[in-house]
């Protein structure tokens, strides 16, 4: 056989050896990713074994609904539900809303064919099969001008964000011009008539904020009408003018915080040498509606829902009239948030160069907008220029109705233990059904001692609520609502450090807006419009407050939650306390003097030596001379299941613990990215874990809900709860039983990127919203992971970026909704997700005063905490921060290469123990991963079919490669010898 | 040695062999890839270079020199493998780094020395393999430009 040579020999014993090699590689790669492979091929490394035992069958949660088409269907209904709550009533000018069924509607601007039903990154959701909008309004009885939608249809939007060369992103809308739409789309308008609906969106995601310059909006940034949009709305304000429309409804569909002038009647706008005049009739924020929210919308559109939701943040006419956008836009040219460190060339990272500072102090949204209000009405030394209704276009907790309602039977009566319950009857004096919210504010004193000791207060602050049944008209409901006198405590920082109740004179208010319980405030104070209120108030709806109270420094200087002592923890992380501080310093607004202190200039910081050194990463450990090295590999017979409802102290965790190896617990809390591998020898099963604040990422049928803004408007408990029971039960129905939820970092500005997968600008309404999330999620037995702590509130430069603030505005701000979400007699959340950034120099998670002083001590949280995202971030991850609290990095390939060099630590490895035994609590106690386990189950490793089939394409190629290597140089050693015995 | 000095002057005489072209290309780039690795290889993902992927392709260059004066087919083939292995263990050591880049969440790119180290490293085997199949004779050594043996 000529062919058989040793030139084929030589091809196929290379070509085998090169397919070796390539699958040798594929396969380490393979098995490096194995958790995440496993997941997306729905394999397992592990098999549960059990016995025929009846406790197999053991159930400790339950979901409420089986199978994929029930829990979709569940979730849909959900959806919608909370949509329907939480969509907010912007403005309705002689009644314009809702439509009739039948009336004709056009549907104007590209984002209305390419509506926004959720966001990027990892709350990204698959919305191509959900109902498009034109389908719901049909739907809902309204015929839509088919000529407009096709033409959309055909130029859907262009919105997008690109990246400039060093990285920075620019969004835009790219919207098309009123000249670009062909004649027939702008005719169609004119012939279909009815009503023009106007949809608004803005898309956003994580690992950008939202462009405050270069973008396409008439004010340069993303979140404004751009000129396209406000051309477009003129042209429609002259057909409604001419008569040939009946009115205007804009949809804001974005979960972002959007620039409202527009609402004003008869808006008149400067664009491009351009004058236009825009005049809208209605306005609903609908936010991003998840898979069933687009019918909601519908359904309120033609009055079949009646809107009851009430706004979580304040909309403004300008987006950078808050202190906090001030210094935003001061700090940098590109109009991006983080600052860079002087002498930053010190420095062995880029990660570690950059630096933002919380100035504001507590002052973020209506804290800010209302509290100067109030100085400007009360004549306050240092309040300075400031016209209220020039910035703030809706306060926050503004929301209309179809109906309207009355208040009356205001009342406040001091409970036994020192809590107020304030009571307030509610009538609906319209023509429909409706629901109304119920807000209650207190207004704390600010004193003599506040003013010299930088104690600030806000002069509203949120402290309950509650929302009325379904009122028919005429009906009433009396809503009693307790405020818990802990509510009225300040934390001072400066003077005791710790939490204090100061004697003076306290208020609490209701009204249908922060704004509007500050006038009745005011009201009561005998402040009139004479004063420089914009209206009256109504004083019968105020009450003055705790004239008992004198100054207590000791009630609530301990936890309530865990009797721990509450002192400065966070000095490192503000400027003006941080010992390595050198000659930096900064300025934090102070209502003592508005003026003076808002922001005018950069914040320059110069890295000192200190400095330098704090921000370094990989830190030595400093030993325990107590720290005993952990015992490994022991036989003790015992399984995870035998230990639940075993409290954390007891012995025999220590008994469980021993039987691992070192490398079960190193993989276990190194390979925590999505989930964990199976543990054999303490029968731990193998445990998914997936992202999604408003859906399971990998949902059998893209379940999803809106954005957590909406839900948070909803002001309504019980729905959030059953919002977050449903995307549990969409978690269990695809093996996953942790989820990286809820987000509950703050609404700081309109621009910070992730704002979609937070609650709102207030921390009491975004930590009992989280609470009641977390009880949904976690009854169905899946561990949420809230996150992020702490003080990620924008995403610039998030990998590693320095966030310096004072301890009163981390504490009553920024921890106060992870406060509310992990505290036992609260949302009692068994999961943590830190964060990417700094406090100070320290990465948070690297922070043992927010890990153990603050997070466990104070807050009482009995789980794990687990990191974002560890994708060999070495930069600014530390595997020290194991010994500061830190549990589990997320890291679905274990690729780090310096964990091993702590290894030899005993305090580390006592360390990596703890975090174990951390994780093995909540697993055997709170997830539902542990469903049918018995102690006479088993998990045993299997091999997948993919690992399977890598091996056997690795040992045959390598196999023939060396077959064919062999016979070739048999060949090359028979060809010599026969040219050998030529030449004799 | 007087022998072996003369051949390689003979080989920088005489040598212009499209073979020896590509194999001379891919000791060169093996060591360009080695210089940018070297250069650039430390990032926030891998602080640390990898040993292995440094010896490798040491390796690799050192036998391609060799190859250079001694063309040996069968070796130039060994030498392929090797440079490819090389270059995947270098891949693979960055499978964090192209793994968030892929992934897009912090919105990092690939740097132009990782990208620069790839195209080397490509090149360094491609060229390698190209310079094997084209070889005609199995020890290259001693050929004058017409390929004949000196």
């Amino acid at each position: 056989m000529k062919w058989l040579n040793k030139r084929t020999w030589r091809t196929l014993a290379v070509s085998f050896l090169t397919l070796a090699i390539v699958v040798s590689m594929v396969g380490e790669v393979a098995n490096a990713y194995a958790p995440a492979l496993n997941f997306a091929l729905k394999t397992s490394s592990y098999k549960v074994v059990k016995s025929d035992d009846e406790q197999d069958d053991a159930v400790y949660f339950e979901a409420g609904h089986q199978g994929t088409e029930a829990v979709t269907a569940y979730g849909k209904a959900v959806s919608e539900e909370a949509e329907a709550e939480g969509m907010v009533l912007l403005k309705n000018k002689n009644s314009a809303l809702p439509l009739s069924k039948g009336d004709s509607v056009s549907t104007v601007l590209q984002s209305a064919y390419s509506f926004s039903y959720g966001s990027s990154g990892s709350g990204a959701i698959d919305a191509t099969k959900y109902t498009n909008l034109k389908t719901a309004l049909e739907t809902a009885g309204l015929a839509v001008n088919t000529t407009l939608w096709d033409f959309y249809a055909a130029n859907p939007s262009r919105q997008a964000v690109t990246y400039s060369r060093k990285g920075d992103p620019v969004y835009k809308v790219n919207a098309l011009a009123w000249a670009d739409y062909s004649e027939e789309a702008r005719s169609s308008i004119h012939t279909t008539g009815g009503t023009a609906i106007v949809v608004v969106s803005r898309l956003g995601g994580e690992g950008a904020d939202l462009s405050t310059k270069k973008s396409d909006g008439y004010d340069g940034s993303y979140l404004s009408l751009t000129a396209e949009e406000i051309e477009i709305l003129a042209e429609l304000t002259s057909m409604k003018k001419a008569g040939e429309l009946d009115g205007i409804v804009v949809l804001i569909n974005t979960a972002l915080v959007f620039e409202t002038a527009f609402l004003q009647d008869d808006w008149m706008v400067e664009v491009n040498g351009a004058t236009y005049t825009v005049d809208v009739d209605a306005c609903l924020w609908v936010g991003n509606v998840g898979m069933g929210g687009v019918t909601a919308v519908a359904k309120t559109l033609v009055g079949e829902v009646n809107p009851s939701g009430k706004l979580p943040d304040t909309y403004v006419k300008d987006n950078f009239s808050s202190p906090a956008m001030a210094a935003w836009v001061l700090q940098n040219t590109t109009g991006t948030y983080a600052a860079k460190y002087q002498n930053s060339e010190l420095l062995s990272s880029d990660a570690q160069t950059r630096y933002g500072v919380y100035t504001e102090g507590i002052y973020v949204g209506y804290r800010y907008y209302e509290t100067r209000y109030e100085d400007i009405v009360l004549g306050r030394p240092g309040a300075g220029h400031y016209d209220y209704q020039s910035v703030v276009s809706r306060p926050f907790g503004y929301g209309l109705s179809y109906t309207a309602f009355e208040y009356s039977d205001y009342s406040v009566a001091e409970t036994a233990d020192g809590s107020y319950a304030v009571s307030v009857k509610v009538t609906n004096t319209g023509d429909v059904s409706g629901k109304e919210v119920v807000q209650i504010y207190l207004q704390k004193p600010y004193t003599e001692y506040d003013k010299a000791h930088g104690v600030e207060k806000a002069s509203v602050e949120l402290c309950g609520f509650d929302k009325t049944r379904m009122l028919a008209p005429g009906e009433s409901q009396t809503l009693t609502i307790t405020v818990d006198r802990e509510q009225f405590k300040t934390y001072d920082a400066n003077g005791y450090k710790t939490y204090i109740l100061e004697a003076g004179e306290y208020y609490l208010a209701t009204g249908t807006s922060s704004h509007d319980a500050l006038n009745n405030i005011l009201a009561l104070k005998g402040k009139t419009v004479a004063d420089g209120m914009d209206q009256d108030g109504n004083a019968a709806l105020a009450s003055l407050v705790g004239q008992d109270i004198t100054l207590d420094t000791t009630t609530y200087a301990v936890s309530s939650e865990t009797g721990e002592e509450i002192t400065n923890r966070l000095d490192f992380a503000d400027v003006n306390k941080y010992e390595g501080r050198g000659d930096n310093a900064v300025t934090y607004v102070s209502r003592s003097d508005w003026e003076g202190t808002f922001p005018k200039e950069a914040i320059t910081l110069t890295v000192t030596a200190q400095m330098a050194e704090d921000l370094k990463t990989m830190k030595a450990i400093t030993e325990d001379p107590e720290a005993e090295m952990p015992v490994y590999g022991a036989s003790n017979g015992l399984s995870l299941i035998m230990l639940r409802s075993e409290s954390y102290d007891a012995e025999t965790w220590d008994d469980l613990l021993d039987q691992m190896t070192w490398e079960e617990q190193r993989d276990l809390v190194m390979l925590a990215g999505y989930g964990s591998k199976g543990v054999t020898s303490v029968t731990l099963p193998e445990i998914k874990a997936q992202d999604g604040p408003t859906g399971v990422v990998d949902s059998a049928e893209d379940v999803s809900f809106p954005s957590e803004s909406i839900w948070a408007a909803s002001f309504n408990l019980e729905l959030i709860e059953k919002v977050g029971g449903a995307l549990g039960e969409d978690a269990l129905n695809v093996g996953v039983t942790g989820m990286y939820v809820p987000g509950v970092n703050i609404h700081r500005t309109p621009f910070g990127g992730r704002a979609h997968e937070y609650f709102s600008e207030d921390p009491y309404l975004s930590g009992v919203a989280v609470a009641a999330e977390i009880k949904g999620v976690q009854s169905k037995g899946v561990i949420p992971y809230v996150k992020h702590y702490a003080f990620n509130d924008q995403e610039d430069s998030r990998i590693g970026i320095g966030i310096w603030l004072n301890e009163q505005s981390a504490r009553e701000i920024y921890l106060r909704p992870f406060e509310y979400a992990v505290a036992p007699s609260r949302g009692n959340a068994h999961g943590v997700m830190s964060s990417f950034n700094r406090a100070g120099c320290i990465w948070t998670s690297a922070s043992s005063e927010l890990m153990e002083d603050i997070l466990r001590g104070e807050f009482g949280f009995d789980g794990v905490v687990l990191t974002d995202m560890a994708l060999g971030q070495n930069a600014y991850m530390s595997y020290d921060s194991f010994v500061q609290g830190t549990d589990l990095f997320l890291d679905p390939t274990g690729a780090q290469s310096q964990f091993d060099s702590y290894a030899s630590s005993v305090t580390f490895r006592s360390a990596i123990r703890e975090a174990v035994h951390r994780y093995l609590y909540v697993i055997a106690n709170y997830s539902a991963a542990m469903n049918g386990f018995s102690s006479a189950s088993e998990i045993v490793p299997v091999t997948p079919w993919w690992q399977m089939m890598l091996m056997a394409a690795q040992a045959s190629s390598f196999a023939l490669g060396a077959v064919s290597t062999a016979i070739l140089l048999l060949t090359l050693a028979q060809e010599r010898k026969r040219r050998s015995v030529q030449t004799c | 040695m007087h022998a072996f000095m003369e051949r390689i002057g003979h080989m920088i005489r005489h040598k212009r062999s499209i073979p020896f072209l590509f194999i001379a290309l891919g000791v060169a780039f093996s060591a360009a890839m080695l210089i940018a690795y070297a250069l650039t290889g430390i990032s926030t993902f891998t602080p640390v270079l990898s040993t292995k992927v440094i010896v490798m392709e040491s390796i690799c260059i050192d036998i391609g020199v060799l190859l250079v004066l001694f063309e040996v087919k069968n070796g130039k083939y060994g030498l392929y493998l090797l440079s490819l292995w090389t270059w995947l263990e270098f891949l693979f050591y960055e499978a964090s780094y192209i793994s968030n880049v892929l992934v897009g969440i912090d919105g990092n790119q690939f740097s132009i020395g990782f990208i620069l180290t790839v195209i080397f490293g490509l090149l360094a085997w491609v060229c390698t393999l190209i310079s094997a199949i084209l070889q005609k004779q199995e020890l290259g050594w001693h050929t004058d430009p017409t390929g004949k043996e000196a």
